[in-house]
Parts: C-alpha cells; sequence; structure tokens
C-alpha cells in the first residue's frame, strides 16, 4: 500500500504515451473474385472490359485475370459495374456505407466502407465474403462463381 | 486491452485491500453492575462507525482547465467540481464545458463543442484524519451532449475531389470513471487536491454523418481506456458547526 501512490501516478502519466497511430487500413477499392462452380480456387477470366457507371472510367481492358479490384463512390452508397466478357455481358449493384472518420490531427480524416451487399445483379451466384473494404493482399470483398 | 486489464487488476487490488482489513472484535457485553471507569469508557460510540449524515459541501474548480483554456489553442472549456461529506463516503459530481478544434491533415478541420457531468461516490481510506483530509478511490459515471463538425477533402482519380462537409447536430455519450485522487484541507475552508481519472468503455449515440473523434469530458472516442487528471481548489461550507477536538486525558490508573 505504501507505493500505491506512486504506481497509480505512473499509470497517470502513462497516458502521454498514447499517441495515435497513422495506420490507415480504409480503401475504396472493392476486390471481386472469380470462381468456376464446384472449385475452391480463383479461376483466371477473359474480361473484354469493366465499365462504371455514372463515369466514362474503363477498367481491365483486354485481361486475364482471377479477381478485379474496382473503386467505389465515396460521395454515393452504391455503385454498379458492368463486366464486359468476350461472350456475354453481365452487371453488379454493390450498396455500401460510407463511414467518415477523423483518425487524429496529424494522420487525416478517411472514408471507410462498410456493410458492403449485393443490391441486384445479373450473375447467378455471387456472395459477399467480407463486407468492409480494407487494405490487404488476400482481402476478398466479393466472390463471382461462373 | 492489456492495460485495462493490468488498471483493473490493480483497482481491484487497492480496494479489496481497502475492504479486506479484519473488523475489530466485537466487546463482551457491558455487566450493568459494572460501574469501572473502564466500562463507561467502551459505551462511547465508536469513531469509525460514522453515520451517513450530511457534514459538509465542497465545491471548486479544476485549474488544469482554467490553464488549457488560456493557454492550449486547441482547447475551449472550463469544470467545476463539488461533494457532499457523508462520513466515510462522499456523493460526487463535475459539470463542464468542453470545446476542441484541430486543422486536420490534407486541409481539413474538425470541432467539437458541448457539455458534460459526472457523478459518482468516494471512498475516504484515511479514517481517522481529524481535518478530514482525504486520500479516496471511488467511481463516476459520466455523459456528454456535443455537437462536432468536419470538413475534409477526398481526391478520386475516377470520381473527382469530393469535399465533404460533416456535422453531427446533436451526440451523446456515457462512460464509467475509475478515480483517485488527494484532497486537503490548506487553510479554515480552503481545500486543494488533485483527482486522476481511468475513463474507459465510452458509448456514443448520434454520429450518423460523422464518426465521433473527441468526446468533451472524456477524449478520443477512439481509446477504449482513456486518463484524465484534475488539479482543483475547494471551499467547503460546513452544515452544522463542528465541535472543537477535545484534548486527549489519560485514564486514571
Amino acid at each position: 500500500m505504501r507505493f500505491l501512490p506512486l504506481g497509480l501516478l505512473i499509470l497517470l502519466f502513462s497516458a502521454c504515451l498514447d499517441q495515435p497511430d497513422c495506420l490507415v487500413t480504409s480503401t475504396n477499392k472493392a476486390v471481386i473474385s472469380f470462381k468456376k462452380i464446384g472449385t475452391i480456387n480463383d479461376t483466371v477470366v477473359t474480361i473484354s472490359s469493366v465499365t462504371l457507371r455514372g463515369t466514362d472510367s474503363i477498367f481491365y481492358r483486354d485481361k486475364k485475370v482471377p479477381s478485379v479490384s474496382l473503386p467505389v463512390n465515396a460521395s454515393a452508397t452504391q455503385v454498379t459495374y458492368r463486366f464486359n466478357f468476350p461472350t456475354r455481358t453481365d452487371t453488379l449493384q454493390l450498396g455500401y456505407t460510407p463511414q467518415n472518420v477523423i483518425l487524429g490531427p496529424e494522420c487525416g480524416a478517411f472514408v471507410f466502407y462498410t456493410n458492403l451487399v449485393v443490391l441486384s445483379t445479373s450473375f447467378t451466384n455471387v456472395r459477399i465474403i467480407t463486407n468492409q473494404l480494407t487494405k490487404g493482399d488476400k482481402i476478398v470483398n466479393v466472390e463471382i462463381k461462373l | 486491452m492489456w492495460r485495462l486489464s493490468c488498471s483493473l487488476a490493480l483497482c481491484c487490488c487497492i480496494i479489496a485491500g481497502a475492504f479486506g482489513q479484519q473488523p475489530p472484535p466485537t466487546p463482551p457485553p457491558l455487566d450493568e453492575s459494572d460501574t469501572t471507569e473502564a466500562a463507561y469508557r467502551e459505551k462511547k460510540p465508536d469513531s469509525l462507525r460514522q453515520k451517513f449524515t450530511i457534514r459538509s459541501f465542497r465545491f471548486g474548480v479544476d485549474l488544469l482547465s482554467v490553464y488549457r483554456d488560456a493557454k492550449v489553442p486547441t482547447f475551449k472549456g472550463w469544470e467545476v467540481n463539488g461533494d457532499i461529506d457523508l462520513g466515510k463516503f462522499y456523493l460526487s459530481g463535475d459539470v463542464g464545458n468542453w470545446g476542441r478544434t484541430y486543422d486536420v491533415a490534407g486541409g481539413g478541420t474538425y470541432e467539437n463543442n458541448g457539455s458534460y457531468w459526472r457523478a459518482g461516490l468516494d471512498l475516504n481510506l484515511l479514517k481517522k484524519d481529524p481535518d478530514r483530509n482525504m486520500f479516496f478511490l471511488g467511481f463516476r459515471y459520466g455523459r456528454a451532449t456535443f455537437r462536432e463538425a468536419s470538413t475534409f477533402s477526398v481526391s478520386d482519380p475516377y470520381f473527382g475531389d469530393i469535399q465533404k462537409t460533416l456535422e453531427n447536430e446533436e451526440v451523446t455519450a456515457g462512460w464509467g470513471e475509475l478515480v483517485t485522487g488527494l484532497r486537503v484541507k490548506i487553510w479554515k475552508g480552503f481545500w486543494m487536491g488533485y483527482t486522476g481519472r481511468m475513463k474507459f468503455s465510452p458509448k456514443v449515440t448520434g454520429d450518423t454523418d460523422l464518426k465521433t473523434y473527441d468526446i468533451p469530458g472524456y477524449g478520443l472516442f477512439s481509446r477504449s481506456i482513456y486518463w484524465g487528471f484534475n488539479y482543483q481548489v475547494f471551499w467547503r461550507i460546513p452544515f452544522k458547526r463542528e465541535k472543537p477536538k477535545k484534548p486527549l486525558v489519560p485514564l486514571k490508573q
């Protein structure tokens, strides 16, 4: 009990070391992977192009890829992608909640995207794997089975 | 999480130490026929067993808030404190106002402003001090109502630059605190003291547009534990006239 006040003071002053970390994990890219029905590994698909409704941007023109990374709009709550394959065209509409977060005066302000859902799609088999957009090599947000 | 566990364990040890003392042995029942002085001395009330009577009211101001208001450009605020002496326990309360203004990296701004209060109970561990000086442990429940606003921009190569102007009109927050500190009588009714606070478990409602960054009276919402410190001056008003202390008289042999 004699050293109790000293211990409490040390605990109190440990707050001085409690500076915020500028660890930004947010991204505005949704990762969409492709799989063949009945397989667990990613399937390389040939994409003629992917377009984003509301913009004139074209992504993945004539590419063979197992997955695509596509942006979402920070000032909206939904986005529609149009996938042009050599033999067919499909659409995917995703909904999300943009969450405005201030990490700190030194770190800045960022938008985190959560509650990712499929609003509508012409694909037959689509599921959400991770409903928050975060940075990471193995992050997959949406899985499409072809 | 590790810090929370250590802090809670430490506080539990302190409280257990304070309450874990053995009670004094119960004196044997008095024999009415025994008229010796020793027997009459046993009849005196136990000074440690104090009644819950209101003895005094003490009010004060937090000097650190006054200093921060004057010297820290990002802070505007004040805090007043008070407690009611119930003997071993003290009913304590704080009321304050808190405003922050930050420039955020990337050309943004953040500001909040609101009021808060805390209420709780303190246990005085200095049971026998004749001046009723305090070394106390206690707990508080804190609540804040505030507004916050921020502007910042998001650069996007596909959707263009987006300027965000966000405001949470009415946010409420609640949290708990474990507190410890000292109150020392300086002169007559003038007292000084400090309070250290371990604030924990903040909960916020109403942060619809912008995730709450700073809670008045608490601090950064992103921290599940936040530390606070007050250095206070008080004036004590006794509710009943306090009897002068009698000098101790040695017992006759």
